[in-house]
């Protein structure tokens, strides 16, 4: 590696960039399903048959429209409420995505940041970022999760902010080797001596080189803050109602399991069939932006 | 667990060759509860849940049987020597689970503590208790500070069992908290925290061996799983079960059901201070209208639950019950009365607030009442929080904000425990901003009144006062459903009591 | 070696210090535990004497020092919940049951992850390999808690081959252990498919294939090694994750190990017990990294240690 001329590789990581390979299926479908249920959430009032807070004496868990018992007025059943449930999952599918991305911009933005600084500075500043790295990867998080939601408010904009304070370390570590293995080429040090200022060289430089594995480690991130914020509202201490959230209905479901199948069934099929779509997608962009992995 | 310890006895039995007769007597229960024990120091806790498992190890002076009534137990006989003195007569010959002998001694040192020391949580209940004192080994007159229509209530509740004094000086109440000692049917065995406690049974016990060799007390949080070891025999009376397993576990045999009233009612605490909405006496009428009771139990509680237009439940002593088992409902006249105190449709919006996973279904309570309000034209900042996060957020005076939903037990049995924070000045008059004269005046003075004649007519207009003013807003009553086996005959009684003392195995 | 491994402890300690510190003013902006502790009709007096006899009174960063001063003589604060035992003591008597429930998971997925990831590998685009990539993808994608209410529906009440909860006996650990390993075997199962593939690509791989030996041989004897790298680096990261899982499958299975203590602890705000659990768990989380490292240069003595 070390006597590939700073030009060439340059312009090899651009054309790997550009050389995309074909979109497997798998992605394929995934793109189809995330791109679905971020139209859902951007139109939920136009599309939601219901109300997903009105409940309903006469609807009370309503089995879904093709079963024995269903109707087609609640083609997913209802909750123990008499809730749509299908209006329910619509709804949530904001908080979801709100969550999920949101969690990660605040999580991507923290870690890139960290990982260009201890990575380009290194020495002590590196030593000390990643000591603080290594104090959050050493406790489980969803013990601090637990506390400071048990502690203040089980808001939708303090769940986003501690997923994105705490999740950050894995952008970090990534973006910080990378630009380590960076700085060592030659190119680096062409453009200190023209006499950039670190922050353009940083911003300009560094950052489009390790943008794709930041992607594809965003990606899988969304997967994993989708499960979590299932995990938290569980435990009773995720984004509680009037809220609807696909884990808070999954959680609440969770005692009908055994009567009414398709409380918990839904939500559960659709936070799996999310996650499943994101890491499809993420396996792919691994593959595309990342050559050097093999997935 | 039936199965399986029957299995293991009679392998054990073929092993060693025992009787048919020792076999039958091989006997464990399992009792599955959401919640843990704090510890066994019978004077630090305030749960009714708890205690329903500590009563297997200790009695009281007194103790309500099935149906509610005062029964003696350590006590033989009692007599009231004046308004503020009654005098008991102790049990002779009931031993301890160590094997020394219950004595005046004894119960004067476990009384003493409860209603000397505040720092214990149940001096609340207790304080009103100026001394016990020991007459002789078997005599003891315990005394109130003034008048106390309720002493018997006291002393015959949470924290009222009846200690070894020896045992508890040498080990301290650090050390009673571990390794307990009563008098009780089982004697304590293994506490593994947040799993079991076991208890053997206690062969000496006064009243007569239990049916039981072995009672085991299991925490098990999840109520699914909790239903799950019941039908798969793992325990053998599971509680409370969701309203929704009872027709799956109804079907399956074996196992069935039984409804248990608790105590507690569901409530809406209001701010009536200036400058909350709710000030206005029209405004806290017309969310009384706007509430359907009934609607609210049959679509959120599955039925279950009793309207109640007061804090009271059937058994409570001097209560008004005629507010019991109704409840007002009038959205049209709901809408009038919001016209009334300026108020259009949409116009007026109430912070509602509340916990989740602290009562059945507390935020899918919390969840309807709003769209109820919603519906003759209330709008609701609807704010519901995990209960550790609720408690430490609206614990306090200033902190209602709108209502807040809150259910409260009557473990003293009594119409005073659910008016006395009422008075002018006590925690929910400054609570809810809200203080009448003449309640207060009828409420202090039934709390001196010995008069079983009087004192039901005062705490009567007093809850009337309190259903008419309205800084409360009693809901239902809270009905529990236990899940158990059907090889076991017991009930659940009203005091929520989990005595397997009762319990015996059918065809015993 | 014995260098190396008093190297990495030491440099534990500022790892453990930033613990302490987290946990310390968590507690300490998590409200006021006297309130708590005495109920909603705690008089003044009450919380006065309480607030000063836990010396909640005194500058935070007294308290922070006196904390950890407490914390270097083995004591880690009285329960909120449990009255008046020592935190230390409640969560080293739930260690055993987390740890079982721990291992027994890990021993799951290196017993599902080894063959599901050969096979997956030597049948590279076969139905097999399809099958477990399939598999494995699901196994990440599926909550956990789902995963186990799921596990205890089928075998535990419908089928009752296994013990629905609690620990009783040795076949309890089953079900939650199967339910906390099925996402790492999931992740175990990629790394292994993929690193192997990128094992048998390699030249020497090839010599080998090329001198006949047998692809048995050849994965067994050459490629496990050389895969057995990332595969024990996944372990070491995932550690944190496995804890982070038991605290929720031991909810689910009513599992009475530090898990469910730390749930039941934070929701009673029994903060003493929720800094304990988390220094228990962060230095073994750190514990199986290190025994990562060591287990590393024994597979690889090429990596040297200074």
């Amino acid at each position: 590696m070390a006597d590939v001329t700073p030009t060439t590789l340059l312009e090899e990581d651009r054309l790997n960039m550009r050389n995309w390979p074909r979109i497997n299926p798998l992605a394929g479908a995934g793109m189809v399903v995330l791109l679905t249920i971020a139209l859902v959430a951007i139109f939920s009032p136009l599309v939601a048959p219901y109300d997903p807070g009105m409940p309903d004496l006469r609807a009370r868990l309503s089995p879904p429209a093709w079963t024995a018992e269903g109707s087609w007025a609640h083609i997913l059943g209802t909750d123990h409420l008499g809730r749509d449930i299908l209006s329910r999952l619509i709804f949530g599918s904001r908080i979801a995505l709100t969550v999920g991305f949101g969690g990660v911009c605040i999580a991507g933005t923290i870690g890139v940041f960290v990982g260009l600084v201890s990575g380009y500075f290194g020495g002590k500043t590196d030593a000390f970022l990643m000591a603080v790295v290594n104090t959050l990867l050493a406790i489980p998080n969803i013990l601090l999760y637990l506390t400071v939601l048990a502690v203040f408010s089980q808001s939708i904009i303090l769940l986003i902010v501690v997923i994105g304070c705490i999740n950050w370390t894995a952008f970090a570590r990534v973006v910080r080797s990378e630009v380590m293995s960076l700085r060592s080429r030659a190119f680096i040090e062409n453009s200190t001596i023209i006499g950039q200022r670190v922050p353009v060289m940083l911003f300009r430089h560094m950052l489009p080189n390790v943008f794709g594995s930041v992607i594809v480690i965003a990606t899988l991130n969304v997967a994993t803050i989708i499960i979590l914020e299932a995990a938290l509202s569980f435990l009773g201490f995720g984004v509680q109602a009037p809220t609807v959230t696909w884990g808070g209905m999954l959680a609440d479901g969770r005692d009908y399991v055994a009567t009414a199948w398709w409380l918990a069934c839904f939500p559960g099929v659709t936070i799996t069939l999310l996650t499943l779509s994101l890491i499809f997608i993420g396996d792919w962009l691994r593959d595309v932006l990342d050559p050097r992995s093999n997935g | 667990m039936f199965k399986r310890m029957k299995t293991g006895a009679s392998a054990l039995a073929l092993l060693i060759g025992i009787s048919g007769a020792a076999f039958a007597q091989d006997r464990e229960i399992v009792v599955a509860q959401g919640i843990d024990m704090p510890g066994f120091d019978i004077h630090d806790h305030r749960n009714t849940a708890v205690e329903a498992v500590m009563i297997n190890m200790f009695d009281y002076l007194v103790m309500r049987d099935e149906k509610g009534v005062l029964q003696p137990a350590l006590a033989t006989d009692w007599e009231v020597i004046s308004d503020q003195a009654i005098r008991f007569n102790l049990r002779k010959g009931v031993l301890f689970h160590d094997g020394t002998e219950m004595t005046a001694e004894d119960v004067s040192f476990s009384l003493d503590r409860v209603t000397k020391d505040p720092s214990v949580q149940l001096n609340l209940f207790y304080k009103a208790i100026s001394d016990v004192e020991i007459v002789d080994e078997y005599t003891v007159i315990v005394r109130t500070h003034k008048p106390d229509a309720i002493l018997l209530n006291r002393i015959s509740n949470v924290g009222s069992g009846i200690v070894p004094k020896h045992y508890v000086e040498k080990v301290g109440w650090e050390g009673f908290a571990t390794a307990p000692i009563g008098t009780g049917p089982f004697k304590f065995v293994e506490w593994r925290r947040d799993d079991r406690v076991i208890m053997d049974v206690f062969p000496e016990h006064w009243r007569g061996r239990a049916h039981w060799d072995r009672l085991v007390h299991r925490t098990i949080p999840e109520s699914s799983t909790r239903v799950g070891e019941l039908m798969s025999g793992g325990v053998d009376i599971a509680l409370p079960v969701p309203e929704q397993e009872l027709a799956r576990i109804n079907a399956t045999d074996g196992v069935e059901t039984k409804p248990s009233p608790t105590s507690r009612v569901m409530n809406l605490f209001l701010n009536t201070k200036e400058g909350s909405p709710l000030h206005d006496p029209k405004v806290r009428e017309a969310v009384d209208l706007a509430i359907d009771e009934q609607g609210l139990i049959d679509l959120v509680m599955g039925g279950m639950g009793v309207p109640t237009r007061a804090s009271i439940v059937p058994g409570i002593t001097d209560v008004p019950m005629e507010l019991f088992g109704t409840y007002l409902y009038d959205p049209e006249r709901a809408v009038e009365l919001l016209k009334e105190a300026g108020y259009g449709p949409g116009e007026l919006t109430i912070p509602l607030a509340g916990p989740k996973g602290r009562y059945p279904r507390d935020a899918e309570l919390l969840e309807v009442i709003s769209v109820m309000l919603n519906q003759v034209g209330i709008k609701t900042e609807l704010s519901i929080l995990e209960w550790s996060a609720f408690q430490s957020r609206y614990w306090g005076i200033q902190n209602i904000d709108g209502m807040v939903l809150i259910g409260n037990a009557s473990p003293l049995g009594d119409g005073y425990q659910q008016t006395y924070r009422f008075v002018c000045g006590a925690l929910w008059s400054e609570m809810t901003g809200w203080c009448d004269e003449r309640f207060s005046e009828l409420v202090l003075a039934a709390s001196t009144s010995t008069d079983r004649v009087e004192r039901p007519k005062q705490l009567g207009e007093a809850y009337h006062i309190l259903t008419e003013g309205r800084p409360i807003l009693p809901l239902f009553q809270l009905e529990n459903i236990v899940g158990m086996s059907s090889a076991i005959d017991w009930t659940p009684d009203a005091n929520e009591s989990l005595w397997m003392y009762r319990a015996h195995p059918k065809g015993n | 070696m014995a260098k190396y491994i008093f190297w990495r402890i030491l440099q534990m300690i500022p790892i453990l210090l930033g613990i302490t510190l987290i946990v310390f003013l968590l507690v300490r902006v998590s409200g006021d535990p006297v309130l708590l502790m005495l109920g909603e009709e705690a008089t003044a007096e009450q919380i006065e004497a309480l607030t000063k006899s836990l010396g909640l009174d005194r500058p935070l960063y007294v308290q922070y020092l006196s904390y950890l001063g407490d914390v270097l003589q083995g004591d880690l604060g009285m329960s909120l919940r449990y009255v008046n035992q020592p935190a230390l003591e409640i969560v080293m008597e739930r260690l055993p049951a987390t740890l079982t429930l721990a291992s027994t998971a890990l021993l799951i997925a290196i017993l599902i992850s080894i063959p599901a990831g050969i096979i997956a590998s030597v049948n590279r685009h076969g139905l097999p390999d399809y099958l477990a990539s399939f598999l494995s993808v699901f196994g990440q994608a599926i909550p956990n808690f789902w995963l186990g209410i799921m596990l205890i529906l089928i075998f535990g009440v419908t089928l009752q081959w296994l013990p629905v909860s609690g620990w009783d006996n040795p076949w309890s650990v089953l079900l939650p252990a199967f339910t906390l390993g099925a996402s790492l075997s999931a992740v175990l199962t990629r790394i292994l498919r993929s690193s192997l593939l990128d094992v048998m690509g390699q030249d020497f791989i090839r010599t080998a294939h090329a001198k006949g030996v047998s692809p048995v041989h050849v994965i067994f004897g050459h490629a496990l090694r050389n895969a057995a790298l990332p595969y024990i680096t996944l372990i070491g990261l995932e550690a944190s994750s496995l804890m982070a899982g038991a605290v929720v499958v031991e909810q689910v299975f009513a599992w009475p190990g530090i898990g469910l203590l730390a749930v039941q602890a934070i929701g009673s705000r029994d903060m003493a017990v929720v800094q304990t659990i988390v220094l228990f768990a962060a230095v073994i989380v750190m514990s199986i990294n290190l025994i990562v490292d060591v287990l590393y240069s024994f597979i690889d003595p090429r990596i040297q240690h200074g």
